[in-house]
């Protein structure tokens, strides 16, 4: 956080008291003055995961949206 | 006492004190029960399971008894497959076979499926067998994912499924037919024919124990059917498994009902029993719950390891086999392949006398840990603290997670936050295969316990792991790539795909760092605020 200033957290997990809620707070606690941009997490949607393939994969976080998300958070820069 | 009774009931079971054994064990010690190819050459199954025995005591010993469909039998005593395998090994040195291509066997339990494995694994070329109901089209998935040279049949078995695909097998130099007179063309042989050109004496080359030596296939039900290897090395735990779980004694008969186009066929109906220098019963029919009793009792079998399918069908006949059938000799029924249900088990006892033992097993997803959640969360986790330290609990847990095969709802969750909420465990995420390799070291290694995740839709992504591949450092999370705009922080299946998206994100002037937690608990936070 010291180098970047900035980060996403991609995990396929449910958001709610994931893996990301607790790196989250962790980089409030210890890196919250070093911060330029709101922490942003791509999580699972919260939903029994689906059967088919198509919807499957919307469950999840997928790389175009870890792109899309990463630059709109340096169009608010 | 009858003299036919002593047998039974005078064998000291090899693991008869348990905990002893616990306390005593060591690889070291087991290693050294193997002979080893002469001249420090290294350690070679074939040479474990027949040279040893058929140039020392056991020589004329009954390594495989086999009984014909219509009941006739033959025994090939250790001194016959000796001979019969050189010959096979000196066949595939005349096909122009190398140190690591592939031999597969497509046929029924017939001689020549033992003697090709055990001459291929003498040439040190790659055994796999094929289950001979297979159709056309499982059998072509693995004959080329597997790089087959050469393949070993039967005339029906080649013309019915064999014949048509040829042409699609590009890698398939020699087709070998076992029960054909004569030659068919250039590229499909008559073994017998073969067989008999070949000299019965053949030194066994050089053989590390990490060479590659069978090739098995998953059974394909969740995708396309993934190739396991196992190397000579493995023989060292075949031994130690048939001496410990088998409870091989010497002069024990010995029938293992599984085909060797399963694994447990090949190792323990084929290397396993071999190994120990007992008899190997082979019957060539298909389940038949009165020819199965009468084997038992002709055949004096002294261990039976079979499965549950076969132990549901004949609990459904109405046979007392020990009324019907003299079945004194029989001292240990196993069962492998699926669970087996405590009805059967009890069965076995009232049936026979003696329980049915299970050794299966089998890795399942992440949901059967919840089965186990009370174990791992309340005791494994625990045991340490509420002990006072004084004791640890090594086990490690590999638990398959996520989406990705189209398993619905309770076969497809990444359960990561829930186990990592509990102090007491450590959880890891594999997100490479190098970690995949060097966290189960890392995790075996730790006396307390350890739960790696690793995710379903990663296992059937391929790629080379260095030999140098050392042990993860269960403490650190790790930087996959370089970055100073932004941390793009993840695990598990994450990894990959944010990878991706970095190089994506590169394009647009964006350099962002991809951090690997691979510890979610306890989380290195040194990591993620440098």
């Amino acid at each position: 956080m010291n180098k970047t200033h900035r980060a996403v957290i991609v995990e396929d997990a449910w958001r709610s008291v994931s893996v990301s809620s607790e790196v989250t707070a962790r980089i409030m606690e210890k890196c919250f003055y070093e911060l330029d941009a709101p922490v942003h997490r791509l999580c699972g949607v919260e939903v029994p995961i689906p059967y088919p393939k198509h919807l499957e994969d919307a469950s999840i976080p997928q790389k175009d949206q870890t792109v899309s998300v990463v630059k709109n958070i340096f169009s608010h820069d | 006492m009858q003299a036919s009774e002593t047998h039974a009931i005078l064998v000291e079971p090899n693991l008869a004190d348990y905990d002893a054994i616990v306390r005593s064990f060591s690889w070291e010690q087991e290693r050294n029960r193997l002979t080893g190819l002469p001249g420090n050459q290294g350690l070679n199954i074939a040479h474990e399971a027949i040279d040893r025995h058929a140039t020392g005591a056991l020589k004329d010993h009954t390594a495989i008894r086999w009984i014909r469909r219509d009941r006739s039998g033959q025994d090939f005593t250790y001194h016959n497959l000796y001979e019969l395998t050189n010959k096979f090994a000196n066949v595939l040195t005349m096909l122009g076979v190398n140190k690591g291509d592939t031999v597969f066997t497509f046929m029924g339990r017939i001689p020549e499926l033992y003697i090709s494995a055990l001459g291929t694994l003498k040439k040190t070329a790659i055994f796999c067998p094929l289950f001979s109901v297979f159709g056309p089209e499982p059998v072509k998935q693995r004959l080329t994912k597997g790089n087959a040279k050469v393949l070993v049949t039967t005339m029906d078995l080649f013309e019915k499924k064999i014949r048509p695909l040829l042409e699609q097998l590009p890698t398939l130099q020699h087709v070998l037919i076992a029960d054909a007179e004569n030659d068919l063309n250039d590229k499909v042989s008559s073994l017998p024919v073969l067989l008999s050109k070949a000299s019965p004496v053949f030194t066994i080359p050089a053989t590390r124990p990490d060479d590659a030596a069978l090739l098995h296939f998953t059974s394909g039900t969740t995708g396309m059917p993934k190739g396991a290897l196992h190397v000579h090395g493995a023989v060292l735990t075949h031994k130690v498994t048939g001496r410990l779980v088998l409870d091989f004694h010497p002069n024990d008969i010995y029938w293992c009902t599984a085909d060797p186009g399963w694994v447990t066929g090949t190792s323990y109906g084929i290397i396993s029993p071999l190994v120990n220098g007992v008899t190997n019963i082979v019957d060539e029919e298909e389940f038949d719950a009165a020819r199965w009793y009468s084997i038992l009792e002709e055949q004096k079998v002294n261990i039976w390891y079979t499965a549950p399918t076969a132990i549901r069908r004949l609990m459904r006949m109405n046979i007392r086999p020990r009324k019907q059938y003299n079945l004194e000799h029989l001292r240990l029924i196993l069962s492998v392949g699926e669970p087996l249900h405590a009805e059967a088990a009890r069965w076995g006892e009232e049936t026979f006398g003696i329980p049915v033992l299970d050794n299966w097993w089998q890795t399942e997803t992440v949901n059967f840990g919840l089965l186990a959640f009370d174990q791992i969360a309340n005791n494994a986790a625990t045991l340490q603290h509420m002990s006072g330290g004084q004791l640890h609990v090594p086990v490690v847990i590999r638990m398959s997670c996520g989406i990705g095969r189209q398993l619905a709802a309770q076969h497809s969750h990444s359960w990561e936050p829930l186990f990592a909420h509990i102090p007491g465990l450590k959880v890891l995420s594999v997100g490479t295969h190098e970690d995949a390799r060097g966290m189960l070291s890392a995790a075996l290694q730790d006396p307390d316990p350890v739960i790696i995740f690793e995710y379903t839709a990663m296992l059937n992504l391929e790629g080379a792991v260095s030999a140098e591949t050392g042990i993860v450092n269960m403490s650190h999370a790790k930087v996959r790539r370089e970055g100073k705009d932004i941390s793009i922080i993840t695990y598990g299946s994450g990894v990959y795909k944010s990878l991706e998206a970095a190089t994506e994100l590169a394009a647009v002037g964006i350099e962002a760092e991809v951090v690997d937690l691979r510890v979610l608990r306890p989380l290195d936070e040194e990591t993620m605020s440098r």
